[in-house]
């Protein structure tokens, strides 16, 4: 058994100019949650695509649980999938859907009422999906994709339409899905949801392949800093003049410094504004969220982008 | 849950059926194509058509004026006649077989447009066996279809004779073999007409476009290439199906037109799996 769940190498997708996917070589680890993080249109639906065998790469080679993507079928039965939206037949109902992906797959009845037990759809599958709430389409595209109970699941937004409660479930099952030693490759705009369920990130802008790692690497990128405000608006400027001597990089948004020192030093912050007479209201010690770092690295991609191009 | 993953070497014990994929891949078409929405409104237009067709045949016979040279007399001798019991059915067989061609579009259209196409090839990701099932499925539908205007033709057929005093006393000379034949004639007919708003429903992945396309080439572009040249109109769908569904007639041969059905079913099917072969799933 492959210790990767996918391998890609110099992956590439072009739709006439556009390069959708752009040479990206990746390997992704057996096991676990894996976040597929990009804005949108940043190629992550067509790299899914063509994992999945639903589009064919322009150039480049790329293996899914150790079989090639030129031969899908070698894999079909292991991966389930979740893209973009719930596809479903609207006047038929979740059971008569499901039944008839299980028929296709050789499944056994058994398992269509196993996934509407998992995704809690139950009372409500022998009903037409038209009549269904957003969420219950997403439970049932989610219940889909669970059904030939993968080794690879692959997961767009998973939590699309879902109540605060469903969230909480959907990322219940995807930890206990990992922690069965299936991989899970979550994409999601959500990062937040990302940064509480996720191993390993990766990020993609343009189709490029902008990082590929474990998401404590990512998150040693985070910036840490302390945000410090003086009880007197007034005292702000003052305050990142002092700090600047100090040789303390800040910068301020409103009446708050956000002072770029490690969170240890918040000490010598406090005694440094009160030597000038300055009270602080509030003494915060601050690490970028994932939300910050991916904003942050897309935002010096797009910037050196721009750059390039204007150089070119 | 099952509650531990499982390697790609072992088999999978959830796996029930030891069915042949193919067979899969036409028992998983007919969960979806038998639907109520889909297959009840089939078989109310399919038995609606037959037996306006029906009626409206006999009331026509029976009111004719004969100015045309087809009066009451030539008409009544027709449907007099042995094979006068399924004149009504072979009559309607090109409205039957847009009907099948509609729903042999929207059958192929309903998965690009509601996206299951993408959950159809990733469960089988050897794409011809999900074309070859989802045809076999709808040929199976399309005999029904035709066993069911069959059906109705002829029961209407009976019911109508006595209303507008038509002779039936022929009719029941070789009823099985007359019946039969129609509906052979007709399933094949149907068949083609399916076959035409699959491929076209495979190449736009559009219900409308399909229809439209199917029954814009038969109703106009047939016979718009037959006001221009009457030697090439014979050879084209709509006469082959229409000289197949008669049993031949006097432009085509039964052989020739039954010949010609089977090409351009074939043909259809051909055009159908190269594009859904190579094309990117989008949807």
């Amino acid at each position: 058994m492959t210790a990767r769940a996918i391998t890609t190498s110099g992956l590439t997708r072009r739709f006439g100019d556009l390069v959708a996917v752009d040479d990206v070589s990746l390997e992704i680890p057996r096991g676990g949650v894996i976040g597929l993080v990009g804005p949108n249109g940043s190629g992550k639906s067509t790299t899914i695509r063509i994992l999945l065998g639903l589009i064919r790469p322009s150039a480049g080679t790329a293996e899914v649980l150790g079989r090639p993507i030129a031969d899908p079928s070698r894999y079909a039965d292991r991966v389930g999938a979740l893209i973009e939206s719930p596809a479903f037949i609207p006047t038929l109902s979740a059971r008569r859907n499901l039944a008839s992906l299980a028929l296709l797959r050789g499944l056994p009845d058994t398992r269509v009422d196993e996934v509407l037990h998992i995704v809690d759809l139950r009372d409500r599958a022998d009903d037409d999906v038209r009549t269904y709430s957003h969420g219950m389409k997403q439970r049932l595209g989610i219940a889909m994709a669970l059904l030939p109970d993968p080794d690879l699941l692959i997961l767009d937004e998973p939590t699309n339409g879902l109540d605060p409660a469903g969230i909480v479930e959907i990322r219940s099952l995807l930890k206990r899905l990992a922690a069965d030693g299936r991989t899970v490759i979550v994409s999601s705009h959500l990062l937040s949801e990302l940064e509480a369920a996720a191993d390993y990130v990766v990020v993609i802008r343009f189709g490029a392949l902008l990082f590929a790692g474990p998401l404590a690497e990512l998150m040693r990128q985070a910036r840490t800093g302390v945000e410090v405000e003086p009880e007197h608006p007034a005292d702000a400027a003052r305050l990142a003049k002092l700090f600047a001597a100090q040789g303390w990089a800040s910068e301020m948004t409103g009446d708050t410094l956000r002072v770029q020192v490690d969170p240890e030093r918040a000490a010598e912050l406090n005694r440094a504004a009160q030597g000038a007479s300055i009270v602080l209201r509030r003494l915060a010690p601050r690490t970028q969220s994932l939300e910050d770092v991916f904003l942050q690295m897309t935002t010096v991609a797009a910037t050196t982008d721009t750059t390039v191009r204007k150089a070119a | 849950m099952a509650s531990s993953a499982i390697s790609l070497d072992q088999p999978r014990t959830m796996r029930a059926s030891t069915s042949p994929a193919i067979v899969r891949a036409v028992r998983s078409e007919l969960a979806r194509l038998t639907r109520r929405t889909f297959l009840g409104t089939e078989t109310l237009i399919v038995a609606a058509l037959t037996l306006l067709a029906t009626i409206a045949t006999f009331y026509g016979a029976a009111n004719a004026s004969g100015e045309d040279g087809f009066g009451p007399a030539m008409m009544g001798a027709v449907l007099e006649a042995p094979g006068g019991i399924v004149v009504t059915v072979q009559g309607a067989a090109t409205l039957l077989g847009i009907v099948v061609l509609a729903f042999a579009a929207t059958a192929v259209a309903v998965d690009y447009s509601t996206g299951f196409i993408r959950l159809l090839v990733q469960a089988e990701p050897r794409r011809w066996r999900l074309i070859a099932g989802k045809a076999m499925a709808l040929a199976g539908l399309t005999v029904g279809a035709a066993a069911l205007a069959t059906l109705v033709g002829v029961a209407a057929s009976f019911v109508m004779a006595g209303l507008t005093g038509v002779s039936t006393a022929a009719w029941t000379s070789d009823l099985l073999g007359t019946v039969g034949a129609t509906f052979v004639n007709l399933s094949l007919g149907l068949m083609v007409w399916g076959a035409i708003g699959f491929a076209i429903a495979v190449i736009t992945r559009s219900t409308a476009a399909a229809i439209a396309g199917g029954i814009g080439y038969v109703l106009v572009i047939e016979n718009l290439l037959g006001l221009l040249n009457q030697d090439l109109a014979q050879w084209l769908p709509g006469s082959a199906i229409t000289a197949l569904v008669a049993g031949g007639n006097a432009t085509l041969g039964y052989g020739t037109a039954l010949g010609l059905a089977a090409g351009y079913t074939l043909l259809g099917l051909i055009v159908s799996l190269a594009v859904f072969q190579r094309r990117d799933i989008t949807a």
